[in-house]
């Protein structure tokens, strides 16, 4: 704070450093009065030192603006050429040193609808069909655009229906027969009258004005305007304020918030008047871009994986059948494969697989193939398994990877969408992730993947891993883990088991046995995230996503 | 995957040892079932598809049995023959197969088991009756042999289950609620399936409805079960389930032969075996071979 009317900045230099470090010096907040209250002497009153006020010149006009009276925001950015949003800042200024109030006042704004717009430039409909009328006396209603072309007057048919009901709800026109007749001359007239204070009440509110008081309600029934919520902010001159400018304690100087070295070098310093900074008010909160916390959840547990020995794989949302269900030892018949569980394409509908593939998965649903399984016992439809769906499971990615890379010494996981008609609720929703995979190998086990279970719960900070016999159709011997939850008790998260011989043979794993896992992440992602609500995963309320911590940190 | 719902005491009866919900809570896991809910001496539990067994009660006990030490090994029934059944069926439901149970003892709970089983299987591998349906007689209101046949849907008529009046095949399928809901499986057929007994009485028009006059009570002592199908496999399967699960509850098995034209058909109750490596299941496989 300046003692002197000379500036002297070397005494601010410390918080003045740090105002010149921060490149968003301007969202500091400034103290204000302090900062701007430059006392000093004013000629000839050397016992009683009146306060100098100095602003920017641009203060100095809005209190100008102000000595007449109370000035609305958007008009005063007008008259200065100034967009309204740049006036915030030396407005509160000014405020905060006395010299103004500020009121906001919740306001509503009429406005003109677009229909409303275009009828300052043209005819109203009734004003059209009138035109024709007072030509035609009567007319039928389906030569009426022709007729009103004839006068050069471009009518619709909606407009046309729409003048003569304005006409009419007026006793200006009767309609019979579909024939339109004018009623006489002075209901017209009237009706005419009428049109014209319309449109000029529309080009007042266009200007920005009130229009004619009553005529409102008819324009906004006609829905030719409409009421718009806004807020005006009135500023008005202090008392403090008008003395000051009367009796000339306003000066203006050029306000430096940042220091450079040009200002350095070229000695303007010396002229210059700095701004203090109060450093004991926090700054706005600033929000650094963050990945969505489901994404981030997502690729928290894929590096986990990979961790762990997993690649990731990958495969199409449009699936063919035989990789989404026949591979996977699905009979054609299984209800899942039933179109309440299963999207399927309307078109193409059909793709493409390899002969020897189909007809080894075919042998194997009929009669077990070479695995020495009694297969399905049914006719198998190699036309049914090119049918296209959208993956319901992906674990059809994992047949694919298998089928790619037989057998061998590999882990490989997929997290990604599948999609089943479901109705969307808090707990269901028509596509989620799956995250699922397999364990390829000449040595691996069940125990192995239970203790693959108990690995990565651990990992995941999921608690202790139940684990209980379970079945599905694809995997035999087949497991659930179940992690205890706080308040729902057990919950089945971990699906595992060792893929049958029928659907390893048909895929060309011969010598490996395959331990294949999957994860309802999505349960677990709720779980870790503390959302009770599947929709909220996918939530885009930057609100609700700014309060979410970083998911899962071990 | 089925949710079904077993009374304690009933379990209990069959297992011959009485149960509480603790154990019971505590095996059925180790069955693969999931327990959903306890409350008033009733269990409910979601069995797993390849356990269809565990339908109802009477498998589930049989399992019990097995699982706490009480009957190790193979169940083994005593089979008799029964009858005979011509199959004149109509050939977009080819297959029908049959068997009877004798001795029963039946009380409102056991009647409610064999209808959960039913409609457990109906909507499984029944695939909502359009494979597979399951249709049980009152075997005293029948005689043999049986016939399965197709008939005009006009000029049959018979008394439906929870009806007083007769009506005809096709007003069936129009009028009663089990004809409303599956009519579909019969649209655009010109003649329907009918069982019918020696004497001509109808018992059922698969995969409908039941007659009311075959219908099974308390005082039931013998059933006729039928399962009528677009696969023989599922149909084998599924009469196995329901026939030795009322067994459970009987003194012996009846078997049916089935004759269409020249084929002639048997329930068989032989145990398939299955070869296992001992040294893969100690290393932790549990391989099927």
């Amino acid at each position: 704070m300046y003692k002197s009317s000379k500036p002297q900045p070397w005494p601010l230099s410390s918080s003045l450093a740090k105002g010149c470090c921060s490149s968003s010096a301007a969202v500091w907040m400034i103290k204000g009065l302090k900062s701007l209250v430059v006392s000093g002497l004013v000629a000839g009153v050397q016992d009683a030192p009146i306060p100098i006020l100095t602003v920017e010149e641009i203060q100095r006009r809005i209190l100008e603006l102000c000595m007449e009276g109370p000035r609305e925001i958007s008009e005063i950015a007008r008259q200065l050429g100034k967009r309204k949003e740049d006036l915030m800042r030396s407005i509160e200024e000014l405020r905060l040193l006395g010299l103004i109030t500020v009121e906001r006042r919740q306001v509503e704004k009429l406005e003109l609808t677009e229909e409303g717009v275009s009828y300052l430039s043209s005819m109203l409909p009734e004003e059209k069909v009138a035109a024709v009328l007072e030509k035609m006396g009567s007319v039928r209603l389906d030569e009426l655009p022709l007729r009103a072309a004839s006068l050069g007057l471009e009518l619709r048919e909606g407009e046309a229906r729409l003048g003569i009901m304005h006409l009419a709800r007026v006793g200006a026109v009767v309609v019979r027969d579909g024939v339109v007749t004018a009623s006489g001359e002075d209901p017209l007239k009237r009706a005419l009258n009428e049109a014209k204070a319309i449109r000029e009440s529309l080009a007042s509110i266009a200007r920005g004005e009130e229009g004619i008081p009553e005529l409102l309600e008819t324009l906004k029934r006609r829905k030719l305007v409409t009421t718009r919520k806004g807020v005006e902010i009135l500023v008005s001159l202090t008392e403090e304020g008008k003395r000051a400018l009367a009796e000339g304690r306003v000066s203006t100087a050029k306000l430096i918030t940042t220091l450079t070295p040009q200002i350095i070098l070229s000695g303007e310093w010396r002229r210059a008047v700095f701004k203090e900074y109060d450093l004991s008010v926090s700054p706005p909160r600033v929000y650094p871009g963050r990945k969505h916390p489901y994404l981030e959840f997502l690729d928290t547990v894929r590096e986990l994986l990979v961790s762990m020995g997993f690649e990731e794989m990958k495969g199409p949302h449009v699936e063919l059948e035989l990789w989404n269900f026949d591979a996977l030892f699905q009979a054609q018949d299984h209800p899942a494969r039933e179109i309440h569980d299963t999207f399927f394409l309307r078109n193409p509908t059909a793709g493409r697989a390899p002969e020897e593939l189909l007809r080894r998965v075919g042998a194997v649903h009929e009669s077990g193939g070479d695995t020495g399984s009694r297969g399905w016992g049914y006719r198998w439809d190699p036309s049914k398994a090119l049918r296209l769906v959208l993956r319901t499971q992906t674990t059809a990615v994992s047949a694919r990877t298998l089928y790619a890379r037989g057998d061998g010494e590999y882990r490989c996981f997929a997290l990604d969408r599948v999609f089943r008609p479901e109705n969307l609720d808090a707990k269901h929703s028509m596509e989620f992730y799956q995250l699922e995979g397999i364990i390829v190998s000449r040595r691996v086990t069940l125990r192995h993947l239970i203790g693959f279970f108990h690995e990565l719960a651990r990992a995941l900070g999921l608690g202790p891993v139940k684990i209980k016999p379970a079945y599905f159709p694809f995997t035999e011997p087949s497991v659930e883990g179940y992690i205890k939850h706080e308040k729902l008790g057990w919950m089945e998260v971990f699906p595992g088991g060792m893929f049958r011989p029928e659907v390893l043979r048909p895929l060309g794993v011969k010598e490996s046995n395959v331990a294949a896992w999957g994860i309802g992440i999505d349960r677990i992602a709720m779980a870790a995230l503390g959302v009770d609500d599947i929709r909220l995963l996918f939530s885009q309320d930057l609100e609700f996503l700014r309060g979410w911590s970083p998911p899962l940190r071990w | 995957m089925p949710v079904c719902r077993v009374a304690l005491y009933d379990v209990s009866r069959l297992v011959g040892e009485e149960l509480d919900v603790e154990t019971l809570s505590e095996m059925l896991p180790r069955l693969k079932c999931e327990v959903e809910g306890v409350e008033g001496g009733y269990v409910e539990y979601e069995a797993t598809h390849d356990r269809p067994d565990l339908f109802s009660a009477e498998g589930l006990a049989r399992a019990l049995r097995g699982l706490l030490g009480f009957e190790l090994g193979l169940r083994t029934f005593c089979v008799e023959h029964s009858g005979k059944a011509f199959n004149e069926g109509p050939s977009y439901r080819p297959y029908i197969l049959l068997a009877t149970v004798h001795g029963l003892s039946l009380d409102d709970e056991a009647i409610a088991q064999v209808m959960q089983l039913q409609e457990k299987l109906h909507a499984t591998y029944g695939r909502d009756r359009r494979r597979v349906s399951i249709g049980v007689y009152d075997l005293s209101k029948i005689t043999f042999p049986v016939r399965y046949v197709e008939a005009d849907p006009d000029s049959n008529r018979f008394v439906p289950l929870d009806f007083e009046e007769e009506m005809s095949l096709r007003e069936i399928l129009e009028r009663h609620p089990k004809g409303v809901q599956y009519s579909h499986l019969l649209a655009g057929k010109e003649r329907y399936p009918l069982l019918l007994d020696s004497r001509g009485k109808v018992l059922s028009m698969p995969p409908i409805v039941n007659s009311e006059e075959t219908r099974v009570t308390e005082r039931t002592r013998d059933v006729l079960i039928d399962v009528t199908a677009t696969d023989r496999k599922a149909a084998e399967d599924v009469l196995a389930v329901v026939t030795t699960a009322l067994a459970e509850r009987g003194e012996k098995i009846g078997l049916v032969e089935v004759l269409s034209g020249e084929d002639s058909w048997l329930l068989s109750l032989e145990p398939r075996s299955v070869e296992l490596n001992v040294e893969l299941v100690e290393q932790g496989h549990y391989c099927t071979g």
